[in-house]
């Protein structure tokens, strides 16, 4: 590209371009640094103890390293942390696995009544959790699933389906048909290609599904409290929120309830760390729009 | 259960599917766009593999079965369930309109309904304008900085709702907070932010400061980084610059992740009591109280099922008529 203008123009805007950098840099840097601030005080009350969280100067931050604080926070929600894991991992083995047969065949398989059926998915996207909150409930205790995870689990794997399977068609679309029909033609059976060819190759965005639904169960405050009688069976947004309510984060045990975050988030903030390049990839990949 | 309510089209992948391959024209486009329009499919396609193929529909009845046991029939359920009262014991009764009629007529209708309204517009306006300018400022970031400003951004979106509502619960502590003790170091009185009545919902929203580390973000970045290129250096090279490129060029065509994350935050902020649960219970006084919290209380600890269902059933239309409203209003002109 050659552009004909005088030396004088072309260095004023050069000059302006960088000065708009820099700006962006500066605003850039002030929003991370915004978004941060409260996982920043977060972790250094978490290292504080009670006393000084309470009386100390609330800025100064990372004064004091008090393990202990971990210690006890630990004894106080592993269970919950426990029976996340567990509930995730057979939410998220049901859930993605069940979605990407779904997503396969709305993306390579043809049979009468595909477009109703897939606009039944879509209209998945109009039901409000809170609509079904109170019937899936009644429906639970039916069930005999009322106190037990599977009311955790088989409704997780559910309501994740309209998003999965969108997410998931999109990008098994773009699996080369022939690369298909040459391994049917090979005399391999359709559950064999999904399972050999469609998901090596769509490996990224699987992940990205699993990665939201664990998102989503982490954050689940509502649905166990209201489904589980005992608390030692929540997961744990509500067993932080139990662990919370006994100690309160203005007492002397403040820093055990920071702790106790810190925790809880852990797991999640390690997975979607090491992830994230396939979580972000994945999420913006245009497919994200209406 | 939040996260039933993003759609993905993925028209840009069928594009260059089809870009792709000639000969499986029949397959991917049928399904949605292009309608059920007959097409003549090339007979070497029809006789090696459609049998087969077709037999493959079965893979979709396990997911279309737990949507249907536990999102479609509850949801069938609970439009049913609005016209009866029921406590979980005894028998339902059939009292037809009456408990729509009663929560229209409840002291708190009016109070509730102001709030949402209050909570949905507020938190479009505030997440919106942050979202997007974090998306924008990351897409025009150098490419390093822009991976690491992204990277940043996303991984926030991790933190369960309890958490950040808890540690803005500290921060707002009237005599302790971090609010408050920043209002003191220039001198002046911090106010009571969740005990003020006036202040209270103001608080609600707050939670989340500077809100951008949500879907929304994905969302607009997304449609950033997908914008042509060809039409961006065009449009350069015409002249055009600033806002007013941004208002002609850029804008129009982000318009379907505009309406993708309007309808994702009203929706999610339509139904979200959980900080108000936490925080307040709907006080002071009625003050912060919500359709969805009504609703939840009704049902969870009156154990008035059908009543809930009722409201809940109110707020659904609500929700899609907003869903509908957007739809029409924010379409992409082409």
């Amino acid at each position: 590209m050659t552009r004909l203008e005088p030396l004088g123009v072309r260095r004023g805007r050069r000059r302006r371009r960088r000065a708009l950098t820099g700006s962006t840099v500066i605003t850039g840097a002030l929003l991370v640094a915004m978004t941060y601030f409260p996982l920043v005080f977060m972790l250094s009350n978490s290292l504080k103890s009670g006393a000084r969280l309470a009386t100390g100067n609330v800025f100064a931050l990372f004064t004091q390293f008090d393990a202990q604080n971990y210690v006890n926070a630990w004894s106080g929600i592993h269970t919950s942390l426990l029976n996340t894991l567990v509930v995730a991992a057979a939410s998220v083995a049901i859930g993605v696995t069940i979605a990407a047969l779904g997503a396969y065949t709305f993306a390579q398989v043809d049979f009468r009544g595909k477009s109703f059926v897939f606009t039944a998915y879509i209209a998945l996207l109009m039901i409000p959790w809170s609509l079904t909150l109170i019937p899936l409930f009644l429906e639970m205790k039916d069930f005999g699933f009322y106190n037990s995870w599977w009311a955790l689990i088989l409704p997780y794997a559910a309501t994740s389906q309209p998003l999965l399977v969108l997410i998931f068609r999109s990008f098994f679309e773009q699996v080369p048909k022939e690369v298909l029909q040459s391994a049917r033609l090979d005399g391999a059976r359709e559950s064999q290609v999904l399972l050999h060819v469609v998901a090596p190759l769509t490996r990224p965005i699987l992940l990205t599904g699993t990665i939201l639904m664990c998102i989503s169960i982490w954050g689940d405050y509502v649905w166990p409290e209201v489904i589980l009688k005992s608390s030692s069976r929540y997961t744990v947004s509500a067993g932080l929120q139990y662990f919370v309510s006994s100690l309160g984060t203005l007492t002397a045990n403040g820093g055990e309830v920071f702790a106790a975050y810190v925790i809880a988030i852990a797991p999640l903030l390690l997975l979607v760390g090491v992830t994230m390049r396939y979580f972000v990839g994945g999420m913006t990949a245009g497919s994200l729009k209406l | 259960m939040s996260m039933a309510g993003v759609a993905a089209t993925g028209e840009s992948a069928r594009q260059q599917t089809q870009h792709s391959s000639g000969q499986q024209v029949g397959a991917s486009a049928r399904g949605s766009k292009h309608g059920g329009r007959p097409r003549s499919r090339p007979l070497a396609r029809r006789r090696n593999g459609l049998r087969l193929n077709r037999a493959a529909a079965v893979f979709v009845l396990p997911s279309m079965l737990l949507i249907g046991i536990f999102t479609y029939y509850p949801a069938v359920r609970s439009l049913i369930g609005g016209f009866y009262s029921w406590n979980g014991f005894s028998a339902p009764q059939y009292v037809g309109l009456s408990q729509f009629n009663e929560y229209f007529t409840s002291p708190t209708f009016g109070v509730e309904a102001k709030n949402v309204v209050f909570l949905v517009l507020g938190w479009l306006f505030i997440t919106l304008v942050a979202q997007f300018t974090a998306a924008e400022v990351v897409a025009h970031l150098p490419r390093k900085l822009g991976n690491i400003a992204k990277y940043l951004f996303a991984l926030p979106i991790v933190l369960p709702p309890v958490v950040l509502i808890d540690v803005w619960a500290y921060m707002f502590n009237p005599t302790d907070g971090l609010l408050n003790k920043i209002f003191n170091a220039f001198g002046l009185a911090g106010p009571n932010w969740l005990g003020n009545e006036h202040l209270a919902l103001v608080s609600i929203l707050l939670i989340g400061f500077p809100w951008i580390s949500n879907l929304g973000f994905l969302i607009f970045l997304g449609g950033i980084q997908n914008l042509p290129r060809e039409l961006m250096e065009a449009s350069a090279l015409d002249g055009a610059s600033g806002l007013r490129r941004w208002l002609h060029v850029d804008a129009p065509l982000l318009i379907p992740q505009f309406r993708v994350a309007f309808i994702l935050g009203g929706l999610y902020m339509a139904q979200n009591f959980v900080p108000i649960l936490l925080l307040t219970n709907g006080g002071p006084g009625n003050a912060t109280m919500v359709p969805g919290l009504d609703m939840y209380e009704q049902a969870f600890q009156n154990d008035q099922y059908g009543y809930g269902m009722a409201i809940g059933t109110l707020l659904f239309i609500a929700m899609l008529a907003f869903t509908l409203f957007t739809m029409r209003v924010l379409r992409p002109r082409t």
